[in-house]
């Protein structure tokens, strides 16, 4: 008969929190000179990344049977 | 080493520095950051020489949490990711609020080379991205974001973080000034995405 070993793999160790962006960033020293920097890098990709977003956002709706958000011209 | 109280949600990161593992630690840094969580590393500690180690060891000691990824094996022997890793066993030895995570990439390997922490499973990855956020997924309670959600904010950082390493002229992320940008663009990422506040 072949007995487990008692697992000591780490539980729910990391507790998720609505951390606010100031809180993360004021932790790394990040500078404005950072900021723009990324947000430079955030640009020159934003139109894949709003169209990945749009992507994610019907996959989720429609996997959970959610209506997605109605709009009205 | 002196005592410093750890910051509840710091996580410090103790990985392989080289190109094939970015991707791996761009989503990482990603699912930690829309978390709620701060991953620290080394790449935040100047290289100046003197009192590096001691850096290191306070910036572990700030941390609630240290993740130790052991996979890169075999020869050139990385001395490194142990050691931190020993020193970060020091820390827990003496104060147990301190959490210590082991990953590899390949499953019962750590209970042969590093028997001292047999019993201590290690998250297997896989070098893969998407089982990597699997894994911290499975060790994190109350997650708000979805698994599905993560992976897809990975995606985009990790091609943003090739921008970020284009726009810095490094090639890589690897770098502090690099490393502080895609901290931006993650915790801009997570606001966007309603998983942080602004």
């Amino acid at each position: 008969m072949v007995v487990k070993k008692p697992r000591t793999a780490p539980k729910a160790i990391i507790k998720a929190k609505k951390a606010s962006a100031m809180q993360i960033l004021s932790s790394f020293g990040v500078t404005q000179r950072d900021k723009r920097a990324a947000q430079k890098a955030l640009d020159s990709v934003v139109g894949h990344h709003e169209a990945a977003s749009r992507g994610t956002k019907a996959a989720l709706a429609a996997s959970r049977a959610l209506p997605t958000k109605k709009t009205t011209n | 080493m002196s005592t410093h109280a750890p910051q509840e949600g710091s996580v410090f990161l103790n990985i392989p520095y080289d190109a094939s593992y970015q991707p791996l630690f761009v989503s990482l840094v990603s699912t930690l950051i829309h978390l709620g969580q701060q991953p620290h590393c080394v790449l935040e500690i100047p290289e100046t020489g003197q009192g590096r180690l001691q850096r290191i060891a306070k910036l572990l000691e700030s941390c609630s949490l240290s993740i130790h990824d052991l996979s890169r094996q075999g020869v050139p022997t990385r001395m490194n990711m142990p050691f931190e890793l020993g020193l970060a066993w020091a820390i827990r030895l003496r104060d147990p609020q301190h959490q210590v995570v082991l990953m590899d990439s390949r499953p019962h390997r750590l209970d042969k080379v590093l028997s001292d922490l047999k019993g201590h499973d290690a998250l297997i990855h896989n070098g893969s991205c998407d089982v990597l956020i699997n894994e911290i997924l499975g060790i994190t309670q109350d997650p708000i974001p979805t698994i599905r959600e993560l992976r897809e904010e990975a995606r985009v950082l990790r091609q943003l973080a090739r921008s970020i390493a284009d726009s810095h002229g490094t090639g890589t992320i690897f770098k502090a000034a690099p490393f502080r940008s895609l901290l931006a663009a993650a915790v801009h990422q997570a606001v966007e995405s309603g998983h942080i506040n602004p």
